[in-house]
């Protein structure tokens, strides 16, 4: 090996030798790229708050959204610069039952405050309609006119459309889709500037924006965007079904909320709400007994909530991967106050075994179902998720 | 608001200042933090290069200094505040590949459009998908000193390891590199 005083390899500022000054070519366009700033330092963590930044993520994303991305993440940045309140202490939030004394502020807006609200149809293939608010004959969809609060943007069969939402992004309404234009402000830069509800059919959202900007409601509960591409389809009856595949959604319904990251799904049901969130490659019988679970809570199937938790955690083994822990700390956080205490000690334990709760989150708090400490466990969880 | 990344990224100088500015940055101190970011940032990119899909290194990076951020108060030994950086963004980059385990790597390289960027960014793609079969350790410090030019005492600094190892590293990795390089042409 040569002597640490003569050695390029070790020593840039040495005169390279002809390989090694090559390959320091080669990687000279990723070398170029400029370093990315250090992102908002929002207090979120201490506040069980979780901030996304991802503005894209997931290998299922497509390419033409690589190339939007820096348009976008400039977009964004400046969203933050401006109104970075609302993307900090806003998002996330605790994803328990919502007994928390931090209980967040409403997703969305619950009024138009602005009249620029900049939603339009950009395209439309096949048949598609909108349907104006307040009555009247309804608009061919073929320009892309801007379409006002209250509008029902519908797609037959055969036919698809893209909505534009501000200078955030766009959703794609694939057929047999209607979608209405619910509620909002225009602003990209505070919460709720945006809020569509899927009444049925599958919306594909593209969203760069500061958490909580965008919303899309369904029957079974409200998707928060917290910077991120995802599928969301409701049924005829009203269930849903949420599929994340870049960032992360808040899935919200009643003071409950669940957290899907990049990867994972959700089911909700119309007057339950999300259920448990589980990942996409998990196990097909996992997959079923956390539906088993989730609907024996709208309808007794004759097993106890004890009983499915008990095949679960068997189902799942004495040390499954930590990734696992998205879906059981979402069961303990979602037990019901009278739950069992020796169910709720054997979730914590079993959470544990997997990703110890950080120290401020004591063990003991977290089996007692205490909304803070499993906020906090949840933080450090999502290192896993 | 956003902080503006430095004009000139200081060295991970091995001065006793990383310690301090950890201990500070734990506390809540921004400014400090906002140091370590300078001082850190390459060589946090270099490891993301060396195992994250290359599409989402740039995002992955400013993850790995929030998830660092708001985990502060967990930081125990400040003075090895650059091994506990890389376990986050080795943990980030993991999650990540697990979701995209197809890549298309010249995607985000730079200069479509200029013959001569794009012949340098295919270049560019092969060396890096060689540089990511080596084992760990290997790769990590080379792509920390041959994508980002971090000397070996940088690397050191940032790594914790010493000097020695960085170098056996640095030789061991080039040899794999080589001939796996080599391997690619006569293929």
């Amino acid at each position: 090996m040569n002597d640490p005083h003569d050695d390029p390899l070790f020593d840039p500022a040495l005169p390279a030798d002809a390989e090694l000054g090559a390959l320091e070519r080669r990687f000279a366009p990723l070398r170029e790229r400029p370093l990315p700033p250090l992102p908002p330092l929002t207090d979120a963590a201490p506040e069980g708050v979780a901030p996304r930044l991802r503005l894209l993520r997931g290998g299922r994303a497509a390419a033409a959204a690589v190339l939007l991305l820096a348009a976008a993440a400039g977009a964004w940045r400046l969203s933050i610069g401006a109104g970075g309140a609302a993307g900090g202490g806003a998002s996330g939030g605790d994803a328990s039952g919502g007994a928390s004394e931090r209980e967040p502020r409403a997703p969305v807006a619950s009024a138009v405050e602005g009249a620029a609200l900049d939603v339009s149809l950009a395209r439309r293939d096949g048949a598609v309609r909108v349907e104006p608010a307040a009555g009247g004959a309804a608009r061919d969809g073929t320009d892309p006119d801007a379409l006002q609060l209250g509008d029902r943007i519908v797609c037959e069969p055969g036919g698809g459309a893209r909505v534009r939402v501000g200078a955030i992004g766009w959703l794609e309404l694939a057929e047999r889709t209607e979608l209405r234009v619910a509620a909002g402000h225009g602003d990209r830069t505070r919460e709720g500037g945006w809020h569509l509800e899927l009444e049925r059919g599958t919306v594909d959202a593209t969203i760069f924006a500061a958490p909580r900007v965008f919303a899309l409601g369904t029957p079974a509960g409200i998707a928060v965007d917290l910077g991120c591409i995802y599928r969301t389809t409701v049924d005829g009856e009203g269930r849903v079904f949420l599929s994340v595949v870049a960032g992360s959604v808040s899935f919200e319904s009643g003071g409950r909320k669940v957290h899907v990251p990049a990867g994972a799904g959700c089911r909700a049901w119309p007057m339950v709400g999300p259920g448990v969130p589980s990942w996409d490659d998990d196990a097909p019988e996992l997959k079923e007994l956390l539906r088993l679970y989730d609907e024996s809570r709208l309808c007794g199937d004759g097993v106890t909530a004890e009983e499915r938790i008990e095949q679960l955690l068997a189902l799942l083994g004495p040390k499954p991967a930590p990734r696992a822990s998205l879906s059981l700390w979402h069961l303990l956080a979602g037990l019901a106050p009278d739950a069992p205490p020796a169910l709720r000690t054997q979730l914590a334990d079993r959470l544990a075994a997997l990703v110890p709760p950080p120290e401020k989150a004591p063990l003991e708090r977290c089996r007692s179902g205490d909304a803070e400490a499993l906020a906090e466990w949840r933080e450090a969880l999502e290192l896993h998720w | 608001m956003l902080l503006s990344p430095v004009a000139l990224t200081p060295a991970i100088a091995d001065d006793g200042a990383v310690a301090g500015l950890a201990r500070a940055a734990s506390a809540g101190d921004r400014g400090a933090f906002a140091q370590l970011h300078a001082r850190f940032a390459r060589a946090v990119r270099a490891l993301l290069l060396a195992h994250a899909p290359l599409r989402e290194v740039d995002d992955l990076l400013q993850e790995t200094f929030l998830q660092a951020w708001r985990a502060r108060a967990a930081l125990r030994e400040p003075d090895r505040f650059g091994a506990w950086l890389f376990a986050i963004g080795r943990s980030l980059a993991g999650r990540a590949r697990r979701r995209a385990p197809r890549e298309e790597l010249p995607e985000s390289l730079p200069a479509p459009g200029a013959e001569r960027h794009a012949q340098l960014a295919a270049e560019g793609a092969e060396a890096l998908a060689a540089l990511r079969e080596l084992p760990e350790a290997y790769r990590e410090t080379l792509a920390m000193r041959l994508i980002e030019g971090l000397s070996g005492p940088e690397i050191a600094a940032a790594t914790g390891l010493t000097h020695g190892s960085v170098r056996v590293n640095l030789h061991r990795g080039m040899e794999l590199l080589r001939e796996r390089l080599h391997a690619g042409v006569k293929r």
